[in-house]
C-alpha cells in the first residue's frame, strides 16, 4: 500500500487535537511523498487557503474545530471550489452528521479510529488525476 | 415536567477493561501496528500533552459548570482515545457527554469522577519512561 505514486501534492490537515494531528502526519509520510500542510484551527486554514503560493490539493478536515470550525469551514470552501478541484474529506469520530455533510459538499468521511488502508484507500479515489 | 424523564434514567459506573499497568502495553499493541518505537515515543509525548491539558480542562469546566466547553473538551479526549486504542475509554467520554446534554452535574459526578480517575492513571502510565 502506498500513495507514493500521487507525487508531491500538497494536503492540507485541519485538526485541533495535536496528537490525532501527529498520528495523521506520521501515517502519511509512512505511505506517501506528500506535502503535509498542517492546521489547527478552521480561521488558519481558510487563510492557508486563500494565501497559498502553491495549490492545495486536498483538505482532510476535523469538524470539531475552534475559531472557525469545520462545518463553516467547508461551507466557505465550497462557495469557491468544486469537488473536482478541491477534495475535502471530513475527519470525524461522529457518523450522524455525514448524509447533511455530504449535501455541504464533503466528497468522502474518514473515521476514527484511523486506519491506514481505509486512509490510503480514500485519499487515492479523491485525488482525480 | 419533560427534565424528569431524565432523572431515573440508569447510569452505569464506568468500569475500565484495563488495568493502569496494562494502559500502556494496549497503547503501544494498537499503535504497533503502523509504527516502530521512536515513532510511537514521539506520538506518545504528544499524547501526554494533549492529555494533560484535557484533564486540566475537564476539572476546570466541572468547577465552572459549564457543560457546554466540557462536552467539547470531552469529543476532543474521545477522539485521541479512539486513536490511542482505547476504544472502552472513548465510549466513557462520549456517555459522559450524551449525558450532559440532559442531565446537571450532581447526576454524574460519580461517572465523571471515575472517569477522571482512569485518565489520570492513564495518563501517569503513559508519563513513565518519556524522556
Amino acid at each position: 500500500m502506498s500513495l507514493k505514486h500521487l507525487g508531491n501534492k500538497n494536503i492540507l490537515i485541519v485538526e485541533d487535537d495535536a496528537f490525532n494531528m501527529q498520528l495523521l502526519r506520521s501515517l502519511l509520510t509512512k505511505i506517501s511523498n506528500m506535502n503535509i500542510i498542517p492546521s489547527y484551527d478552521g480561521a488558519e486554514a481558510l487563510h492557508i487557503l486563500e494565501s497559498a503560493k502553491e495549490k492545495i490539493d486536498m483538505i482532510l478536515l476535523d469538524i470539531h474545530l475552534p475559531v472557525m470550525n469545520g462545518i463553516d469551514l467547508l461551507g466557505h470552501v465550497r462557495q469557491h471550489y468544486s469537488y473536482e478541484d478541491l477534495p475535502v474529506l471530513i475527519i470525524s469520530v461522529d457518523k450522524k452528521d455525514k448524509a447533511d455533510l455530504f449535501r455541504m459538499g464533503a466528497n468522502e468521511f474518514i473515521h476514527k479510529p484511523f486506519d491506514i488502508y481505509d486512509l490510503a484507500s480514500k485519499i487515492s479515489s479523491n485525488f482525480t488525476t | 415536567m419533560a427534565k424528569d424523564i431524565f432523572i431515573h434514567t440508569p447510569i452505569r459506573e464506568t468500569e475500565s477493561v484495563y488495568h493502569p499497568v496494562q494502559f500502556k502495553k494496549a497503547v503501544y499493541a494498537h499503535l504497533l501496528k503502523n509504527f516502530d518505537e521512536p515513532v510511537i515515543e514521539r506520538l506518545l509525548k504528544t499524547a501526554v500533552t494533549s492529555m494533560e491539558g484535557y484533564l486540566d480542562s475537564i476539572k476546570k469546566n466541572i468547577l465552572l459548570k459549564d457543560r457546554k466547553a466540557l462536552r467539547n473538551t470531552l469529543h476532543a479526549l474521545q477522539g485521541m482515545l479512539i486513536n490511542l486504542g482505547l476504544e472502552e475509554e472513548a465510549n466513557t467520554a462520549k456517555e459522559i457527554q450524551n449525558i450532559l446534554k440532559l442531565h446537571d452535574f450532581q447526576n454524574i459526578n460519580s461517572l465523571i469522577e471515575n472517569f477522571l480517575q482512569t485518565m489520570t492513571d492513564l495518563l501517569k502510565e503513559l508519563q513513565k519512561n518519556i524522556t
